[in-house]
């Protein structure tokens, strides 16, 4: 893996490439520009050949061969469309149809679907199976996420592979053996992983599917939008798709410096406006009214008395910049709730290649869970895990150790020499413990909240003052009675005894354009990939507008943030 | 043959064979430690490893699971490097008409023990898993019994050997699904590249032998390569419609199919004649009463049109149904694919719901080229070995059967009653 | 939660004190845990008499694998049972060399005695009989069978005529063939 290796020199279908040598011929022929179809071989998973829809006619060799499990070597000549293979490809379709169910028209994945394309492209045109199909449950709810065909599958392993390398967790196994061969959970159980999402993804055929998307839309109609997910501070890349304007569903994009290929089902599922009530217009004490009338109401209230300002780490910069400025000319105070701010230094990148790994009783698993991928991917690679503290730990799986304090871990690990580097550390206490150890590697307290790395500087809000102007979609802390509220938030208030005096409908983050800053610091773009209510705003158009009100010149660039939109 | 074995003048009735490896025949019980000598350990332990894997190189002893693997080139593929290598021994005979194995285990588990430890000091393994398959459980007792034995009398050393018993699944008499088992993994064989003598069991360079290569061992190291060269004894078991089933040991290529049933099995039961022989169990194709007169040896067998196999020999008579005895064959191999790749998956529920309506006299005559052209798809297309042998029954009766298809397709029923006695 | 929390967390085990120290010992005989997940299973069973989800749950909560792998042994080889049969299993052998010798007819004689068709186990639950599709390396003793794991064979002539009356005794339905 350190050196590259030499390059040799391949023909696929009459075309030259060269790539280096024990290159996968799957990936060869990608770099050849030839389609080989496949369905268990993924990337980032280790080849099985278990599908053999990659069977390939390789020069010398009697039998045909699976390209994905296939190095190959200097000189190798191989035909991927000729007699022997498209033999070899039809035969692997007509068994595989024989017993799928001709499920396509109240299928999901109808429309993107690598069984359905890889059928036109290299199939037969009919099956001559007459023998009646197995017969499997269909529709079973593995989780409250993810709903199974047990008569789709077509036993690839992509998601039992996931789950065991990718994961880690194992959440999903086979089931049975030959012709029932299925996938499932113990009975009684359901698919309890916090990634079970991706297999979604991954899998080939419409297996396993979302719930939450189930039935609403068919991919040709969906317009699809590059955005972030306002989860948490990974920052993960995504995509949202929408079908008329209407937000349907959220699915990774690759970015191999910050989230890979992953999300998780908090971010994928949780974060979306679905079924959630929204707020749509503004009122004042109540009363639906109009912007101008409550902005007014709000700019009179904050001039009553001492403010404070409280911004939710979700918010984007811009909208941080404004209620920075509000604050600054009313006199008010400024403050972060809830405080999952934070600071690393270096990258996800060091992270994924360090060689240590110290978690201070941060929970990584459940506080940044793509964050935990990343960290395995290092493990996977010669990395090392330690745990320190007594709380849950959801890579205990790969920890090597647990230490109840530092000094402990410490003593344990360097009395041999020092431990390998890079180093990262993250959790309180991570830069002193950097320092003794000469950490290279990733090192700090993250911040957990979408925006939460912008704003560790704030201090944590106190809710004191007698005025309060909270901007962001939190649960926050009960109103005593002898404070008004203004309330910036995109989905409807709660409780009418906690009712704020004024809201303010804002867009949801995924209907806004906005900047973001992740835990390590990269400062990434959101994009509208649906349309917000009628009267609700970005929030940094909302904070820009109760400036005006306020006669204060806090306006960000706007031209730049309209174009963005 | 061997001159050691024609030491007589009469020249007509060769000399009885002696056994080397069931070399107490009719007997029951275990051949105990204190009747069993470790000579060819102690001698092997004199040699260099090197010095072994030469000898059993030059005996030319093949794998005797089926698939006739030069054994001292696979010990000499496991590199010369740090850290744990394992031998595996293949004990989940499984194959329909094997029971050569279970003989070896029950009667003679000292001999595996003595061939175990050979291997594990040839190529440098401290560690030998022995895979039982689950359903033996005398044979696993037995050798069980025998190591405990072996180990307080101090002949085991710092060498561990530890039985891991299966629970029923063909497929792990497969080398490399018989790695994922003992990992505690569902037992689906292995892409290779990359080879189990490089990354086997745990990743860590291991050799699969069988049961029967190993007890030759011994037998190489105490009377030399030449003389085991010139011997190559084989067990062969003989089932079906015989008088006198059972394990044969005999040199390989010192008799025909027919000597073995006449002289060992006895001849056919009943007075009925031969209709065709399975030469390898359920695995290889079966050859019909004109091809008796083949010697017993992997090249004349596969010059005859199939495999010798793990000489498992099934015989069947003139009243058996040919459709129904591939129906039966082939839904063993249904039963056991493990499920991980498409064509054997699908292949083999498919072949055998076409079988069942032609033995039910459900089929038509287009259903036999179904068959072959199913079989086509499978064979030569599937990870594994086991999905290339499912379609052995098929092709081998129908090619060879035809007018019994024909007559189940035309009367609507299979027109053959019992097979039994 | 870690492998000891694992372990230790949930209300009484399934299985007895005996059976988890058995467990324990197998686990840790091998150079890795996961290794002794199938003797593991097989030792619950011999008490359980079949693996419902509880007991595979526990097994692998002590092993240190998730549920779901413990479940894929369980359901993949023949004999871990997921469902509970008789008291004793008679398992006939209906292989190819079996067959040639009598097996389909034994099965038969078999489910006319206990008045079962295979597959099925009696009313009182005393007898379940089993057609086996998997060869058992008993052909020279053909044919025969499996009852609770021992091997029964050359059920033939008078042996096969006590067989059938030992499997009718099992049943509780003494005298019924002749």
């Amino acid at each position: 893996m350190a050196e590259a290796l030499p390059p040799v020199t391949v023909i696929i279908d009459g075309q030259e490439v060269r790539v280096p040598k024990g290159t996968l011929l799957i990936e060869a022929a990608k770099k050849a520009g030839v389609e080989i179809p496949v369905f268990c071989y993924h990337p980032k998973m280790k080849p099985v050949g278990a599908c053999r829809m990659c069977l390939v006619d390789i020069q010398k060799m009697p039998r045909l061969q699976t390209a994905c499990t296939t190095p190959v070597s200097e000189g190798m000549i191989v035909h991927t469309r000729n007699d022997r293979a498209t033999a070899g490809q039809k035969a692997v379709l007509e068994l595989m149809l024989a017993n799928h169910p001709l499920d396509c028209p109240i299928c999901d994945k109808g429309g993107e679907c690598p069984l359905q394309d890889n059928t036109f492209k290299f199939g037969l045109g009919v099956s001559r199976f007459t023998e009646p199909k197995r017969k499997l449950a269909k529709a079973i709810p593995l989780s409250e996420r993810i709903v199974l065909d047990r008569e789709r599958c077509i036993m690839c392993y992509r998601c039992v592979r996931f789950q065991d390398e990718i994961a880690g967790d194992q959440a999903l196994a086979a089931m049975d053996r030959a012709g029932t061969s299925q996938i499932g959970v113990l009975d009684g159980e359901t698919f309890d992983s916090p990634f079970s999402g991706n297999t979604i993804d991954l899998c080939p055929v419409g297996a396993l599917l979302s719930r939450q998307y189930r039935f609403r839309a068919r991919p040709w109609d969906l317009q699809r939008t590059p955005s972030i997910c306002a989860g948490c501070a990974v920052g993960c890349n995504v995509e949202l798709h929408a079908r008329d304007r209407a937000l349907q569903r959220m699915v990774p994009r690759e970015n191999m410096a910050i989230n890979n290929e992953w999300l998780c089902d908090f971010g994928r599922f949780d974060t979306l406006p679905l079924g959630i009530e929204r707020l749509r217009e503004p009122a004042v004490d109540g009363q639906p009214t109009s912007w101008a009338e409550a902005l007014e109401s709000a700019a009179e209230l904050l001039r009553s008395g001492p403010t404070e300002v409280i911004v939710s780490p979700s918010i984007t910069n811009e909208a941080l910049n404004a209620a920075t400025t509000i604050a600054r000319e009313l006199k008010a105070g400024l403050g972060v709730w809830p405080a999952t701010t934070g600071q690393v230094r270096r990258t996800i990148q060091d992270l994924v290649t360090s060689k240590t790994i110290i978690l201070l009783g941060l929970d990584v698993w459940r506080a940044l869970p793509v964050l935990a991928l990343r960290v395995r991917e290092a493990l996977k690679a010669g990395g090392k895990l330690y745990f320190v503290g007594a709380g849950a730990n959801g890579l205990w799986r790969d920890t090597s150790a647990t230490f109840a304090t530092v000094e402990e871990l410490v003593q344990a690990l360097t009395h041999d020499g020092a431990l390998p580097q890079p180093i990262s550390i993250l959790g309180w206490g991570a830069d002193a413990l950097g320092d003794e150890l000469a950490a290279e590697g990733m090192v700090g307290s993250p911040a957990t909240a979408a925006n939460g790395a912008a704003m560790t500087g704030l201090p944590k809000a106190t809710f004191e003052a007698p005025v309060q102007l909270l901007v962001g979609n939190e649960d926050w802390p009960l109103r005593s009675s002898a404070s008004a509220r203004i309330q910036l938030r995109w989905s409807a208030a709660g409780d009418a005894a906690d009712r704020p005096s004024i809201v303010l409908p804002l867009a949801h983050p995924y209907e806004q354009t906005g900047s973001l800053i992740n835990l390590e610091g990269t400062v990434q773009q959101l994009h509208p990939g649906a349309a917000a209510p009628a009267a609700a705003h970005p929030d940094w158009l909302a904070l820009a507008e109760l400036a005006e009100a306020l006669h204060i010149s806090a306006a960000p660039d706007m031209e730049t943030n309209a174009a963005l939109a | 043959m061997s001159s050691a074995a024609t030491e007589r003048f009469d020249t007509d009735t060769p000399p009885p064979y002696q056994p080397v490896l069931l070399c107490h025949p009719g007997r029951t019980e275990p051949v105990a430690l204190d009747e069993y000598e470790y000579r060819a350990w102690r001698k092997a332990q004199e040699m260099s490893p090197e010095q072994v894997i030469e000898e059993v190189k030059g005996s030319n002893l093949k794998g005797r699971g089926g698939a006739a693997f030069p054994t001292g080139l696979k010990w000499s593929f496991v590199p010369k490097i740090e850290g744990p290598k394992y031998l595996c021994v293949n004990a989940d005979e499984s194959e329909p008409g094997t029971f050569k194995d279970r003989e070896l285990m029950e009667i003679e588990p000292h001999m595996l023990i003595e061939g175990i430890l050979i291997a594990c000091y040839s190529f440098g393994a401290r560690t030998a898993f022995v895979y039982v398959r689950g359903e033996y459980r005398t044979a696993a007792q037995r050798l069980e019994n025998a190591i405990e034995e072996a180990r307080r009398a101090g002949l085991l050393g710092d060498y561990q050997i530890l039985v891991f018993r299966g629970a029923g699944a063909y497929i792990c008499g497969e080398e490399t699904a018989l790695l994922e088992s003992l990992e505690g993994r569902r037992p689906m064989p292995r892409s290779r590249p990359p080879f189990p003598a490089v990354e086997g069991l745990y990743g860590r360079p291991s050799v699969i032998n069988n049961v029967e290569t190993l007890v030759n061992v011994p037998h190489i190291i105490n009377r030399g390569a030449e003389w085991f060269k010139a011997l190559d004894p084989k067990i062969f078991c003989l089932s079906g419609h015989v008088n006198r089933p059972g394990n044969y040991e005999r040199p390989l290529g010192s008799l025909t199919f027919r000597q073995l049933i006449d002289e060992c099995g006895q001849g056919v039961h009943g007075g009925h004649q031969v209709k065709g022989v399975l030469p390898a169990g359920a695995s290889a194709p079966i050859l019909t009463a004109d091809k008796l007169d083949t010697l017993l040896d992997y090249d004349s067998v596969r010059e005859a049109g199939s495999m010798l196999g793990s000489a498992s020999l099934i015989v069947l008579d003139e009243r058996v149904c040919m459709v129904r005895a591939a129906a039966r064959m082939v839904e063993f191999f249904r039963k056991e694919s493990c499920g991980k790749c498409t064509p054997c998956r699908e292949g083999t529920t498919w072949l055998h719901k076409v079988l069942t309506r032609l033995e039910q006299g459900q089929g038509s005559e287009a259903d036999l080229d179904l068959l072959l052209s199913l079989s086509d798809e499978i064979s030569g297309k599937v990870l594994c070995a086991l999905g290339d042998f499912a379609v052995s029954p098929v092709v081998a009766t129908v090619s060879q059967f035809r007018d019994e298809y024909l007559a189940h397709v035309r009367q609507g029923r299979c027109p053959v009653g019992s097979w039994a006695e | 939660m870690n492998v000891q929390d694992q372990e230790a967390a949930g209300s009484a085990s399934p299985l007895s004190a005996a059976v988890e120290e058995r467990i324990r010992a197998e686990v840790g005989r091998y150079p890795q845990r996961r290794t002794g997940l199938l003797p593991a299973l097989k030792i619950a069973q011999e008490e359980t008499h079949f693996l419902p989800p509880p007991v595979i749950a526990r097994v692998a909560d002590m092993v240190g694998v998730s549920h779901a792998s413990a479940n894929e042994l369980v359901t993949f080889y023949s004999m871990l049972r997921t469902k509970p049969l008789g008291t004793t299993v008679v398992e006939v052998c209906a292989q190819l060399p079996c067959a040639l010798r009598g097996a389909d007819e034994l099965l038969g004689l078999l489910a006319a005695a206990l008045e079962i068709e295979p597959g099925d186990t009696t009313p009182n639950g005393a007898v379940t009989l089993l057609r086996s599709h998997e060869c058992f390396g008993a052909c020279n003793r053909a044919p025969m069978c499996v009852v609770n794991d021992e091997y029964r064979e050359n059920l033939r002539g008078k042996a096969l005529e006590a067989f059938l009356a030992e499997v009718e005794t099992a049943a509780g339905l003494e005298g019924q063939t002749s």
